[in-house]
């Protein structure tokens, strides 16, 4: 009798019958019809918290989800052929429980580039005090990840607005980027290019100073030396970009040939890349500053007093996108055919972006046998960032003389980590 | 006929100074006591004619005339008394009884109260409405006008007082003109130096005034007296307690900011011959805000103390002539800090003081004579410490220069210790702390004398008022300086505020007041005329006067003493029309000169010891003196009414206001060439980059290298001349005038008696519109040409140069009052529901004709893609052409649409080039209209009389503060409410009296 009463009273209980989810269909589709491929795993994340939910796709291109109510981000990658890459995003997934949705995530291919970002050193690092930060040092790395000699003369340097991935972005529209449909990136206040010719031998490296082509370990040890005769250093006070802070006299062991050169049309003194969270790209462009220059390709969405310039995303070599972990209100700049994730990254402690090694080819390589070193311990998992699932260690490798070659599926979640330390170093 | 009147006139004064007077004598006491009230004000407002009784409550008023009369009584912590009064003999035993003040009464009002008898508009909000908003910065006061929005208390940010005007975003300085005066000492900042900001020019800060001992604050929102000069929008008198009070003890308290104080009036006694030794009022306060209870380090203190001292001297040769002396000094010490936030680098703070001593004397001489009514000369000073010292640690990982010379020419920089006093220093790497401080002590004097005549005609009152004043201004601050300057990583020039000259204002004015009535009504005309002088010695703006005429009139139909029964109890009208000019300060006239620094030359960094060379053109902007620059002025006509329908009092005011020749600070652009070395000229240089030594000519800027070895000869080294504009600044006045106009009103229902609650529905229309027709350049700096080499192009627009040169909006804002008070239990309660009903706002862009100055374009990436289509339809994107332009080495303006579209089709570089001085808009909407749908808040305050000796307040603002939206109809979104209400705020506040 005493169940019966339970029983009854539990039927009786209103938020029983209420359902507290939804199913959920997501479709891979390309220009805008069905792309009906197997076996790819969509991401599914919870826009605010951290909760994340995969489902392999079915013959048709379609995965079911189960979800609570929330709104939703979905991505999906895969690797079509040595060179291609399909990547795609759709932050907007809105789900209500007890109504069943279907969404579709646009697929877009794009070539795997033999020129790669290796590395990104931006957030500067803590003082030996341990107390104040220092930020006036930066660099990037280019990374030839092919057997062949690169060209990297018409390599320019670019990062797309908003500056921090938290700030609001008057591109984006009902979740989508509104330039995501007309095959541009937007360029803020100025793009770098080099000024002389540029090589990279196969599995190697430059470096880019981005800021201070000095060494910063003299008055911070925590810091790097940036001053070394074969670095590139992005130095052109004539541009306008001469605050002295930032680019102060370069060392005197670069030549001057290694001075990149820019065409300021944005504001300031200096470039203003992100050191929380930038949406970093490289692009390859012949006489990228005469199209710098020209008004007609300017955009000012962002701001009706300083345009953006407006970069073919064909051009676009390689992009990563980095959000900050300040903030849970990040949002992409880089559409899903340059990088279809993020990394997250926090600034000031001496931490880069570094690029996880695709285990599987390096491990391909014969040379490489008994020159990998494993055990990689530069991650950043212990402070809640993240580290290189491969778990090779590359520059200790590089420098037992293995051979690295680094993932590349234009998907930052994928092929980039939290290094604990820039590499440089 | 002229002549006739006039004669007729001179019979009539020459009558009525023989004509025969009287005198009045009575008693003042406490209605409940019946004891005598010391030091109460007696006041004859007809003919402005004044005692104070004395310790037994008794005054004298002498000569005075015969007929009707006002006899007007007041004394700290009781209600004002006044009576009409027939005087056709000597009067002997006048007794007064006056009501303590407190909410023991039935008629307690917390409500900003109209003076319905007054010929401008006029608000006076006393101690019991001051008790019942928990005031921390008298500028929350602002709340109790009508329409007027709650504003969370809170030292943290500068407080001003904005009468009839917006925010910040409009033009014509509206924080500027309004004039604060705390017991007549004008509270200005004509000599800082901090004034001018890119939000316009504003006027002082009330932060650094005690809130604590105001006995009451009037609010002159309508065209005032021509006494008031040096203001343009209001004037706003702060009354201090004076006289005999109890030990009063205040202790407030909400989330950001806590508050002490201790007050008492003190007799100091009489004489064997019973003479009164005056009173004395002291008074301390302690106000500490905090921005963030969090992180509670960012604070502003307020630490004052107040001495006000007055006497009457009735006595001897001075017993048919009283004369009555008040004395007053304050001081405050106090300001911003955050030396101690934990979360800021243990090395480094900012302290910005906010201290003030204020004295005032006053002399106010009854003389009564038939020529003279009353004779005053006061004078005030106030001298103030601004001084913000800020500590900084920098890090340097390289050498790195700063910039400190204020000549004209190229230099390079040199280490401190091989030349302290090189315009450009060099910093080798490493860390530095040092103290930058800007040494700010603007000091303000003021001389007034006025003089008035009051008689009665018959039945006609005449008032006559003359008056000069002298006011000075000077700053004795140092300006801004390093500590250290071998330390110093900043560039930065000194600029010594006392160099700056001494700045006097002398002014003069005549006002004419008569009162005739007319039948049974009465009309009272008030018209009166200032002459404001600018004195700067050695000065080329020299002497520079102006004329600001007044005129009020109030016409009253009927008045409340003869309308008991009828329906229609009182009925005024007023009407005025008024200029008045806001003088320029400091910061206009001699704003603090900035300076243009090139980098002309960088060497390379020597890569044993980092050793660098920068070398620099420093050019100093001189100080443009604008022989134009005229004084900003208000215009304002005003006419409002006051009705009193069977005990539901309406007042309604309207006004339009135009401002005139408005402060800005324009920019023009001049020619300007430099010879400019790159860094890479060093590149192949044998000397070895650790020995080498940089010196540059002066004059060329040409860069020469030297061996400090000697082994190698010196070389110099190539360069190129780069042509550019630099800029200009000048204080200016806008060509077109600011309109604001609005509607006021104040609706106090009937008292519902059986639940004693009083009902008020205010609230305020107000209106702004601006098109600027100054034509302004725009030089893009941050451009280069396609051939890399400075921008060469400066445009002319018209307007202004950006892409509205103007904006409209209009507010309608209303708040409804509810107040229960329960006199038996001595407790208040209010309810105050605020709403704004229409907030809208468009941005413009017209010539003077209404002509729109933009093209609508078709597609947003072709700015020459012009279609007819209007930019108001808010529907698409526009573009901004300057109307003409120059080139660098030709001053011919051209037309530069023309040649633009020339550019399009010959040469697409030119094309490029030009097209950068183009403006456009970014958003589709940009001059759509928008209107954000309607908000509301509401306070709720309740005060609760403990006897005699406690009174507590209790005070809980916009307590249903939610997560609502409003809605946008330009951007067609929603946005949250909390950005337009304040946040939830609650507050207690405890008086005590023994």
């Amino acid at each position: 009798m005493i169940m019966a009463s339970a029983l009854f009273a539990v039927s009786c209980d209103p938020n029983l019958n209420t359902p507290k989810t939804a199913e959920v269909t997501i479709r891979l589709t390309e220009a805008d019809t069905p792309l009906e491929k197997a076996d790819v795993t969509i991401t599914v994340k919870d826009n605010n918290s951290s909760a994340s939910y995969d489902s392999k796709t079915d013959a048709e291109g379609t995965a079911k989800f189960i979800l609570p109510s929330g709104l939703y981000s979905a991505s999906a990658s895969y690797r079509e052929n040595t060179t291609t890459v399909y990547n795609g995003f759709n932050s907007n997934i809105s789900v209500s429980a007890g109504t069943d949705a279907s969404f579709e995530i646009e697929m877009k291919s794009s070539k795997v580039s033999q020129i790669i970002i290796k590395e990104l050193y931006i957030g500067g690092c803590l003082q030996d005090d341990g107390i104040k930060t220092f930020g006036y040092d930066g660099y990037v790395i280019l990374y030839n990840n092919t057997d062949i000699t690169a060209d990297a003369s018409d390599v320019c340097f670019a990062f797309a607005t908003p500056f921090n991935s938290n700030s609001s972005s008057k591109y984006m529209v009902n979740g989508r980027l509104s330039y995501e449909s007309e095959g541009w990136i937007p360029a803020g206040y100025a793009i770098w290019w080099f000024t002389s010719a540029v090589e990279i031998p196969p599995y190697s490296q430059i470096v880019i100073a981005m800021k201070g082509a000095v060494d910063h370990t003299q008055i911070h040890s925590n810091s790097v030396d940036l001053s070394k005769g074969e670095y590139y250093c992005m130095y052109d006070p004539e541009s306008g970009f001469n605050n002295t802070t930032i680019y102060p006299a370069p060392s005197a062991a670069i030549p001057s040939s290694h001075y990149l050169k820019t065409y300021r049309y944005g504001l300031g003194s200096a470039w203003p890349y992100s050191q929380i969270s930038p949406a970093f790209y490289i692009l390859k462009q012949t006489n990228i500053g005469e199209f710098t220059k020209n008004t007609e390709n300017y955009d000012y969405t962002e701001n009706q007093n300083l345009p953006n310039v407006k970069v073919p995303v064909e051009w676009i070599l390689d992009g990563v996108e980095v959000y900050t972990t300040t903030s849970d209100k990040n949002h992409k700049r880089l559409t899903s055919e340059i990088d279809n994730g993020y990394v997250m990254f926090t600034k000031a402690l001496g931490y880069s972006v570094y690029r996880n090694v695709d285990q599987e080819a390096t491990e391909a390589i014969e040379s490489n046998k008994e020159k990998l070193i494993y055990n990689y311990s530069m991650g950043t998992v212990d402070v809640e960032g993240s580290t290189d699932p491969s778990g090779i260690d590359a520059e200790a490798s590089i420098k037992n003389g293995a051979i690295i070659i680094y993932k590349d599926t234009n998907n930052s979640t994928n092929d980039f980590h939290q290094r604990r330390q820039a590499s440089i170093k | 006929m002229k002549r006739t009147i006039f004669s007729a006139l001179l019979a009539v004064i020459a009558i009525q100074m023989t004509a025969q007077t009287f005198s009045i004598s009575g008693t003042v006491l406490d209605k409940v006591t019946g004891k005598p009230i010391e030091f109460a004000t007696i006041a004859l407002t007809k003919t402005e004619q004044w005692a104070v009784a004395d310790a037994d409550g008794k005054f004298t008023i002498q000569n005075v005339q015969k007929g009707t009369n006002e006899i007007s009584v007041s004394c700290l912590g009781y209600v004002p008394d006044t009576k009409e009064i027939n005087i056709s003999k000597d009067i002997l035993s006048y007794k007064i009884f006056l009501k303590e003040d407190n909410l023991a009464l039935e008629s307690v009002v917390i409500t900003a109260q109209a003076d319905d008898d007054n010929a401008t508009t006029k608000h006076t909000i006393d101690k019991a409405a001051l008790n019942h908003i928990q005031m921390m910065n008298v500028a929350d006061v602002s709340s109790l006008l009508p329409g007027g929005a709650t504003v969370n208390p809170s030292l943290i940010t500068e407080q001003r007082f904005n009468i009839r005007a917006g925010g910040t975003t409009e033009h014509g300085n509206p924080f500027l003109g309004t004039a604060v005066e705390v017991d007549g000492v004008r509270i200005s900042n004509s000599a800082s130096f901090d004034a001018a900001s890119s939000s316009g020019i504003k006027g002082a800060t009330t932060n650094n005034i005690s809130s604590t001992n105001v006995e009451s604050i009037e609010i002159i929102t309508g065209v005032p007296s021509v006494e008031y000069g040096d203001m343009t929008s209001g004037v706003v008198k702060i009354n201090t307690q004076k006289g005999v009070t109890p030990y009063t003890l205040t202790f407030s308290t909400n989330p950001n900011t806590k508050q002490a104080s201790a007050s008492k009036g003190f007799s100091l006694g009489r004489s064997k011959s019973g003479r009164s030794h005056g009173f004395l009022n002291a008074g301390l306060e302690y106000a500490k805000s905090i921005k963030d209870p969090r992180s509670p380090y960012l604070s502003y203190d307020r630490k004052q103390i107040s001495l006000t001292y007055s006497n009457l001297f009735s006595h001897g040769v001075l017993a048919e002539l009283p004369l009555r002396f008040n004395i007053g000094l304050t001081g405050n010490i106090g300001g911003m800090n955050t030396s101690s936030d934990p979360d800021q680098y243990l090395d480094s703070y900012e302290k910005n003081r906010d201290n003030v001593l204020r004295g005032n004397f006053s002399l106010n001489w009854l003389l009564s004579k038939k020529w003279i009514t009353n004779a005053e000369l006061s004078g005030s000073f106030s001298y103030g410490d601004r001084r913000a010292e800020v500590k900084k640690y920098n890090s340097k990982s390289a050498w790195t220069p700063v910039i400190h010379g204020r000549e004209e020419g190229y230099f390079v920089g040199n280490l401190y210790e091989d030349n302290p006093d090189a315009p450009v220093l060099i910093l080798p790497s490493g860390h530095y702390n040092y103290v930058m401080v800007t040494d700010d002590k603007p000091f303000n004097g003021s001389l007034k004398f006025k003089a008035n005549w009051a008689r009665q005609f018959g039945k006609i009152n005449n008032r006559v008022k003359i008056g000069a004043d002298w006011n000075s201004s000077k700053n004795f601050g140092a300006g801004q300086y390093s500590c250290d300057l071998a330390s110093t990583t900043e560039s930065y020039r000194e600029y010594r505020y006392r160099d700056v000259p001494c700045m006097h204002n002398v002014s003069v004015y005549l006002e004419e007041n008569i009162t005739i009535p007319i039948g049974k009504t009465r009309l009272n005309l008030i018209a009166g005329l200032r002459n404001d002088n600018t004195l700067i010695n050695g000065s080329e703006y020299g002497t520079v006067s102006g004329l600001s005429p007044r005129f009020n009139i109030l016409y009253t139909v009927f008045s409340p003493k003869d309308r008991y029964r009828n329906t229609v109890k009182a009925l005024s009208f007023r009407a005025s029309w008024g200029e008045a000019s806001k003088l320029p300060s400091n910061s206009i006239l001699y704003p603090v000169p900035t300076y243009y620094d090139r980098s002309v030359f960088t060497s390379t960094s020597a890569i044993e010891d980092g050793r660098a060379f920068y070398a620099y053109h420093i050019r100093p902007h001189t100080i443009e003196y604008n022989s134009n620059l005229r004084w900003q002025k208000n215009r304002t006509a005003e006419i409002g009414m006051d009705i009193n329908i069977d005990g539901y009092r309406i007042s309604l005011s309207g006004y339009y206001t135009q401002t005139l020749n408005s402060y800005i600070m324009d920019t023009t652009y001049e020619e300007f060439s430099y010879n400019y070395t790159s860094t890479s000229a060093v590149e192949g240089l044998e000397i070895p980059a650790s020995d080498r030594n940089f010196s540059v000519d002066r004059n060329t800027g040409i860069v020469t290298v030297s061996d400090r070895t000697g082994a190698h000869q010196p070389v110099t080294l190539p360069y190129t001349t780069r042509d550019s504009f630099i800029s200009k600044t000048v204080a200016d006045n806008s060509i077109s005038p600011i309109t604001r106009y609005g509607i006021e009103w104040t609706v106090d229902f009937k008292r519902i008696q059986p639940i004693n609650t009083t009902i008020r529905w205010d609230g305020s229309f107000y209106g702004y519109r601006y098109v600027s027709s100054n034509v302004e350049e725009k030089y893009t700096s941050n451009y280069l040409m396609s051939d890399g080499s400075p921008y060469r192009y400066v445009g002319f627009f018209f307007g202004d140069n950006e892409v509205s040169n103007g904006s409209e909006r209009r507010r309608l804002n209303t708040n409804i009052t509810i107040t229960t008070h329960i006199p038996k239990v001595r407790l208040i309660l209010s309810m105050r529901l605020e709403a704004c009903l229409l907030s809208y706002s468009r941005y413009l862009s017209e010539r003077t004709d209404g002509t729109p100055r933009n093209f609508v374009i078709s597609d947003k990436d072709n700015i020459l893609s012009f279609t007819d289509a209007s930019i108001y339809d808010g529907d698409a994107y526009s573009v901004l052409f300057p109307d003409t332009y120059i080139e660098f080495g030709d001053p011919t303006p051209r037309n530069y649409l023309a040649d633009l579209l020339e550019a399009k089709n010959s040469d697409p570089n030119r094309y490029n080039d030009l097209s950068k001085l183009v403006q456009q808009t970014n958003l589709i909407y940009y001059y759509g209209k928008d209107y954000i749908s309607p908000y509301f808040s509401a306070n709720f305050s309740v005060t609760k009389e403990i006897g005699n000796i406690a009174s507590i307040s209790f005070f809980a603002n916009n307590f249903f503060n939610n997560s609502g939206k409003v809605y946008s109809s330009k951007t067609k979104t929603y946005s949250s409410v909390s950005a337009y209400i304040p946040l939830f705020y609650y507050g207690l506040s405890l008086r005590l009296k023994f």
